[in-house]
């Protein structure tokens, strides 16, 4: 345990105290900040009332959901999409490169911690920046009145969907000892997640049509954004960050693997 | 402390070493010699279980490295040729990730880092983020990384290379240093460093053991074969270099660029009382005798070695 948190927080610490990690959330909450806003005027201007004047209204309350929340929510996950690979990259493509990746191999730890470590340390930053997206709707709590409900359920299915491109994203740094390839790849990856439904189209099998609705990422954020907190999607979500996780401790430990 | 049983190390079709067999010691400084691609860094790299070998076993104080990695690699500091160090990281950070990555107790980390720094001068520059650190600096700091668990095994590769000769010198004091406290193998292609800080060498060439004696069976080796004597006079006199000849066993007396220093190359079997002979046939000449050495060359040693090997 003591080795694990170690490496997390000696990684969480190496992506949030960059400039890197500073640009890019001054990024995201720029363009959020740009957003958000906007669209809640609108909201106003189409509603005939002014946000300040929603308070107690609670029939408006699922049409500010609907034509601002779901937007921004929309516009955080495809900036994330692009971030997390980012945020990502350094962890293993990095150690490779600078060969800090030997301490880490010839250390008593074993790849599972390692793994563990590094995803959390990912994880935490790409948290911090889903709540720095959830501080919009929350302020907006302040002047309008709304059930936080919905937005709650939505964001649970965000940070899940964050922890898949999380382990998306160090599976394609242990892949590589290119950062900008790992970026690549991740991105690669995450896109292709969205578009694995695609594939029901061409098919007549039922049952494939259901095994790739079922790993369909936007078939499950679908009930997320409607309220729904489905058990099989939050199964879904885990045992998908656990298998991108798994493939990563494989990557890890076939470097020790003997080769006949 | 250290037992490899027949280890090899197949890259696609290229075998980078083959069949290595050697035991190192407790309390054993070892030198791992050989030239440029001979396989060194793979076996280094195998000793610390970064990378398993195509055949073979490796046993780290009794237990095999593959099979039970966590214990085994407890005992091991490895320094690799470039110092695995994050430069956006101060020494102390840097030394007190090392050390709870390497499983020693949270209470004590502080302890050991402040004992690596010190083993190492490192205590100055303490605060220091590594990315400024010069090379050298850089290097202590990775050494310190090694020695912060203060592991029984010590694996150093290369700790010399790209060194200005003032850090040469202060690693290789600081090996030395450690001598006794640790079982240390110390890889690299620079022969005067293993003299400075080893008692034994294993020199390995194309991958494979060359030979693995201690420094004074080298030594005797060395007799063995082409010998060489370096005389110092205070006066040249032309007819030294062709007197010295006449001694039975003296193939070659050349003078060398400083006018006072003449080069006695000696056939291998010239039994131990040439040296006399030669001191004498100097007095003789009243050229003045100011100095006679016969100097122990690993280096010779270790080109006889691959030579005797090729042919």
């Amino acid at each position: 345990m003591r080795q694990f948190i170690n490496q997390w927080l000696k990684d969480f610490w190496q992506i949030v105290y960059n400039p890197v990690f500073f640009i890019l959330a001054g990024l995201y909450c720029a363009i959020l900040g740009f957003v958000f806003p906007r669209r809640l005027f609108e909201f106003a201007l189409v509603s005939g009332v002014s946000p300040l004047s929603q308070r107690g209204m609670g029939n408006n309350a699922y049409n500010i959901y609907e034509t601002v929340f779901i937007n921004h929510l929309s516009l955080s996950h495809l900036l994330l999409l692009f971030i997390v690979p980012i945020l990502t990259m350094r962890l293993i493509a990095e150690e490779k490169k600078l060969r800090t990746f030997d301490l880490l191999m010839t250390a008593p730890i074993t790849s599972t911690k390692l793994v563990l470590g590094k995803f959390t340390a990912g994880y935490s930053a790409a948290i911090l920046l889903v709540g720095a997206s959830f501080l919009f709707p929350l302020l907006t709590g302040w002047i309008a009145d709304f059930s936080f409900s919905l937005l709650i359920s939505s964001y649970i299915s965000i940070a899940l969907l964050v922890g898949i491109y999380t382990a998306i994203g160090l599976l394609s740094s242990a892949l590589t000892e290119s950062i900008m390839l790992s970026v690549f790849m991740g991105i690669a990856f995450n896109v292709s997640l969205h578009f694995i439904s695609v594939g029901a189209q061409f098919t007549d099998n039922n049952i494939y049509t259901a095994i790739l609705q079922y790993l369909s990422v936007s078939s499950h954020l679908e009930g997320f954004f409607r309220g729904n907190i489905v058990t099989s999607s939050i199964i879904f979500f885990i045992l998908t960050i656990g298998f991108f996780l798994f493939l990563t401790q494989r990557v890890i430990e076939s470097t020790r693997w003997r080769t006949h | 402390m250290i037992e490899v049983h027949h280890i090899s190390k197949q890259y696609g079709s290229r075998l980078a070493i083959k069949n290595l067999n050697f035991k190192i010691n407790k309390g054993e400084v070892v030198g791992f010699l050989g030239p440029n691609g001979a396989g060194k860094t793979t076996t280094m790299r195998i000793l610390t279980g970064c990378m398993a070998p195509t055949s073979g076993e490796v046993y780290i104080d009794g237990e095999d490295i593959f099979e039970h990695p966590i214990s085994a690699k407890n005992k091991i500091g490895y320094l690799p040729e470039t110092p695995p160090v994050y430069g956006d990281m101060r020494v102390e950070q840097y030394l007190h990730y090392v050390a709870l990555l390497k499983n020693s107790p949270k209470q004590k980390v502080k302890t050991l880092a402040h004992a690596a720094m010190e083993k190492t001068d490192l205590l100055p520059s303490r605060k220091r983020l590594i990315q400024n650190l010069s090379k050298g600096f850089k290097q202590r700091v990775g050494l310190a990384g090694a020695l912060v668990s203060d592991p029984e095994i010590l694996i150093l590769d290369e700790p010399t290379i790209g060194l200005d000769p003032n850090q040469v010198i202060e690693i290789r004091q600081l090996i030395t240093g450690l001598k006794g406290k640790h079982t240390i193998i110390l890889s690299t292609h620079i022969l005067p460093e293993v003299q400075a800080s080893c008692d034994r060498v294993l020199i390995i060439k194309e991958g494979q053991m060359a030979a693995q004696e201690s420094l004074s069976s080298l030594k005797e080796k060395q007799y063995q074969g082409h010998r060489t004597i370096t005389v110092r006079v205070k006066k040249i006199t032309e007819r030294l270099p062709e007197s010295l000849k006449t001694i039975q066993g003296v193939t070659e007396a050349c003078l060398t660029a400083s006018q006072d220093i003449v080069q006695v190359s000696i056939e291998a079997q010239a039994g131990p009382t040439i040296n006399e002979q030669i001191a004498k046939k100097v007095i003789e000449s009243k050229a003045g005798l100011m100095e006679l050495n016969e100097s122990f060359s690993l280096e010779e040693v270790f080109l006889q070695l691959t030579r005797n090997k090729k042919s």
